[in-house]
């Protein structure tokens, strides 16, 4: 996911690559059919640490553990209306009992690949575990209090006030076999050799070498059509790109975008606009960036669209505000957002009462984002035009990291967010509430919002408090310098039917191979 | 010799014990590790400090200092924060693959350094010599992630004879070897022929000659053991560094060696797999280290006595 730009690195692996580039030019590659005997070759980033998802919460270990471990809801994502939905998976449906109760039944019958049955207690046993690993995802279901077992096929989630998005929290409530897990070692064991009940199944990881799965035959939904896949892990890019042209590989993820034309001499490529959202915050409690005239000011002295376009290619969509496709309340069109105008930040500067403009802090990770380093640099230049003087403080991931969540950074902060369940509520608490990890803003109104929209569970009375929230955020106090959404590319075999989503879940299960 | 044994080990140690105790005040260098592990997660901040108990990151510095020595006598240096296991045993199962690639680059690098180093000396000033040293200069001075890229370029994608990148049997740690032997290679090719240029220029070499010795044994026998002893030690540093990992050619093919699981733990901030993976490099690098005085105290009894 490391992508950065070093321009004399650079230089050199574009130019080893435009000479492979070359030698490839004008023979034609055949890459070999993925039918029932050869597995569907997939080539991460890097290798997991673990296959239990209570312990790795990273993109390379989900996109292997979900393909064999269910929970109650999942999402997936609708290609034509491009939005990801939450649907019924180990639990055909839920209801609410009281605001701070929610039913879930479970499909019966259902098993895991080893015979354990799938009931109310599995469901008992996996929330202990995920809160008892103390792992990377112990906070996730902060919001749960307890289950409850009603009946073998139904049990409550308890949560400890009203929380709307509890069922979309479940799609990350994995399920675990009891026995399997205490006779495994725990987490360590089943970390390894993960047993589920979905569509795949685990057969083996060679450490460093490969993880391999295949088709889950007594599967109770619909069972895919690719019979094996087998995971692998390249760091460089430009290796990942040779892996698909020898054919090695038959799906490649995060291709950058320098080398998507090399990578179109011999397969597809697949974007997707992710959920990942980059943008500035800035210490709305110390001065000069106290004043919200400033925040606003440095809005419009930003051209985003000629970042996006000039410094990343088009692979990036410019986002007006702080909500995202397909989350509730999404609604564009109810915001202003602000345009590119650098009198207009002079004018706000002025009045302000900077009128010889500002001098201000510009801490960002480098190496972290798709050039990075080069959108930092063009914001300080853009912003210097309107009187705004950064102080480029470009470090590295870590210790940016560190710097935010203890509350020492001042000035503006490059960061990110990305999703887990796709509700807003989950993301903007972890920055505009009072007690959220990053507490750059202390506003009642923003938490008295926020507050209601994690509460209220009707989702018709919950569309306009997001929009609300976002309206106030976004026009008025405007807490972010608003960027922009990364894009998601994947190289892939021409022979693979698959579409990619904005989250970076594979799904290789509804993926099918022609020929 | 005993006497110089033990204070060579004794300087071993307290190298080892300088090295984690650096490792252990580095975690701290880059902030505050919980704080760091949080980020991006919907954790408030309850669950920093809970997260900070269970880690034993409140208590004082002086404990956790402490308790990080006495576990790490024990060979526990913690439980990586990502699979729970412990960190020394995530590492351990990568040093296989470093190891491998390690022998067999320097395996590569002497096969070709020696011979080019020898041929060189024996014929200074000649074409061959000027020749072999200009190539021994650029091999030297080549990046070695482009070295890297055009092996996968020529060797995998063009010709198809290897792999691009991974691993899974010998065909696929060739490349690699070949990357990262390169630059040893130039470098033991040119130090070898120019401390052979300094002993062939010596007496007892014309003495060698003056008895009517055979070219071949007056190198071979005579001036080559003499020659060795810088080699030594730069084969030995070089090979240190291949052990503690070749993060640059390990990333680009993809080799699963320490190098590159270290530069892993780092991005996914797993601090304990990082300890232990610099604690495990550094320990491999002092013992080799500790080998190579005794080796010099055996070829030169000067070393031992002095």
């Amino acid at each position: 996911m490391n992508r950065h730009r070093t321009s004399r690195r650079e230089f050199l692996r574009l130019a080893a690559v435009g000479a492979s580039g070359a030698l490839v030019a004008g023979r034609s590659i055949a890459q070999p059919a993925t039918g029932g005997g050869r597995p569907l070759v997939v080539v991460q980033t890097a290798w997991p640490q673990s296959l239990d998802p209570t312990m790795d919460t990273n993109v390379n270990a989900g996109n292997i553990y979900a393909h064999m471990l269910e929970s109650p809801a999942q999402y997936r994502y609708d290609a034509r209306e491009k939005v990801m939905k939450l649907e019924p998976r180990l639990c055909d449906k839920w209801e609410t009992r009281a605001p701070d109760r929610w039913r879930f039944h479970l499909r019966p019958g259902l098993k895991f690949t080893n015979g354990e049955e799938i009931n109310a207690e599995v469901a008992r046993f996996s929330m202990d575990t995920l809160k008892g690993n103390k792992g990377m995802a112990s906070s996730y279901m902060n919001h749960v209090k307890e289950v409850v077992v009603v009946d073998p096929l139904t049990f409550d989630l308890v949560t400890d006030g009203p929380y709307a998005a509890t069922p979309a929290s479940t799609a990350f409530f994995f399920f675990f076999p009891p026995k399997y897990y205490a006779e495994s070692g725990g987490k360590t064991g089943f970390g390894r050799k993960p047993i589920g009940s979905g569509p795949y199944k685990f057969v083996e990881w060679q450490d460093g070498v490969h993880i391999k799965l295949e088709a889950n035959p007594a599967y109770w939904g619909a069972k895919p059509q690719i019979q094996a896949i087998t995971f692998r892990a390249q760091p460089e890019s430009a290796t990942r790109v040779a892996l698909l042209d020898t054919g090695e590989a038959d799906l490649i993820t995060a291709l950058p975008p320098e080398l998507i034309d090399r990578a179109k001499r011999t397969a597809d490529i697949r974007t997707a606009r992710g959920f990942r959202r980059v943008f500035c915050f800035f210490n709305a409690n110390v001065a000069p960036t106290d004043n919200p005239l400033v925040r606003k000011a440095i809005n419009h002295a930003v051209d985003v669209d000629a970042i996006v376009k000039n410094i990343l290619g088009g692979h990036a969509y410019a986002a007006k505000g702080i909500n995202k496709p397909g989350y509730i309340g999404y609604a564009p069109d109810k915001i202003t957002g602000y345009k590119y105008d650098p009198e207009l930040a002079k004018k706000l500067l002025t009045q302000a009462g900077y009128p010889n403009g500002i001098d201000l802090d510009y801490n960002h990770p480098v190496g972290r984002w798709l050039n990075d380093k080069d959108v930092a640099a063009a914001i300080v230049d853009m912003a210097g035009k309107a009187g705004i003087r950064f102080k480029d403080k470009g470090v590295e991931f870590n210790t940016a990291s560190s710097l935010y969540s203890t509350q020492k950074a001042t000035g503006m902060n490059m960061w990110s967010v990305g999703p887990l369940w796709l509700d807003p509520s989950f993301e903007w608490q972890v920055h505009f509430w009072s007690k959220g990890l990053y507490h750059y803003t202390n506003n009642a109104k923003m938490d008295e919002l926020l507050d209601r929209l994690r509460t209220e569970v009707d989702p018709a009375k919950r569309i306009p408090i997001a929009q609300e929230f976002e309206k106030y955020v976004v026009d008025e106090y405007c807490p972010w310098l608003f960027l922009y959404d990364e894009e998601h590319i994947y190289g892939a075999n021409k022979k693979l039917q698959w579409t990619p989503s904005p989250f970076e879940r594979m799904d290789l299960q509804y993926a099918t191979m022609a020929g | 010799m005993w006497r110089y044994i033990r204070r060579r080990l004794l300087l071993a140690v307290l190298t080892f014990w300088a090295v984690s105790t650096i490792v252990w005040g580095l975690l701290y260098l880059t902030g505050d590790p919980v704080a760091i592990l949080l980020a991006g997660t919907p954790a408030g901040s309850t669950d920093v400090e809970q997260l900070r108990h269970a880690l034993g990151f409140d208590q004082p510095l002086p404990i956790q200092y402490l308790h990080f020595l006495s576990g790490a006598v024990q060979g526990d240096l913690g439980n990586s924060l990502r699979s729970g296991e412990p960190a020394l045993l995530l590492v351990s199962r990568r040093v296989g693959f470093t190891v491998q690639l390690a022998l067999l680059a320097m395996t590569l690098a002497l096969v070709v350094a020696i011979p080019v180093g020898i041929v060189s000396a024996m014929f200074r000033g000649s074409l061959t010599d000027r020749t072999l040293m200009l190539l021994s200069m650029v091999g030297q001075s080549m990046p070695i992630f482009w070295v890297g890229l055009l092996m996968i370029a020529v060797f995998a994608v063009e010709l198809r004879w290897f792999p691009a990148g991974g691993a899974g049997g010998i065909k696929y740690l060739f490349l690699p070897a070949a990357t990262l032997a390169l630059y040893p290679m130039a470098r033991i090719a040119r130090l070898v022929r120019s401390s052979l240029v300094d002993v062939l220029n010596q007496d007892y070499i014309l003495a060698a000659r003056a008895r009517g010795l055979r070219e071949s044994l007056v190198v071979g026998k005579h001036a080559l053991k003499n020659a060795a002893l810088p080699v030594v030690t730069i084969v030995a540093l070089q090979f240190g560094y291949m052990l503690g990992g070749a993060v640059i050619t390990e990333t680009i093919f993809g080799w699963p060696g320490i190098g590159l699981f270290t530069v892993t733990a780092i991005h996914e901030r797993d601090f304990p797999v990082v300890q232990a993976a610099v604690v495990l490099a550094s320990g491999m690098f002092i013992a080799l280290n500790f080998l190579v005085d005794l080796l010099y105290g055996w070829l030169d009894p000067r070393i031992r006595f002095s």
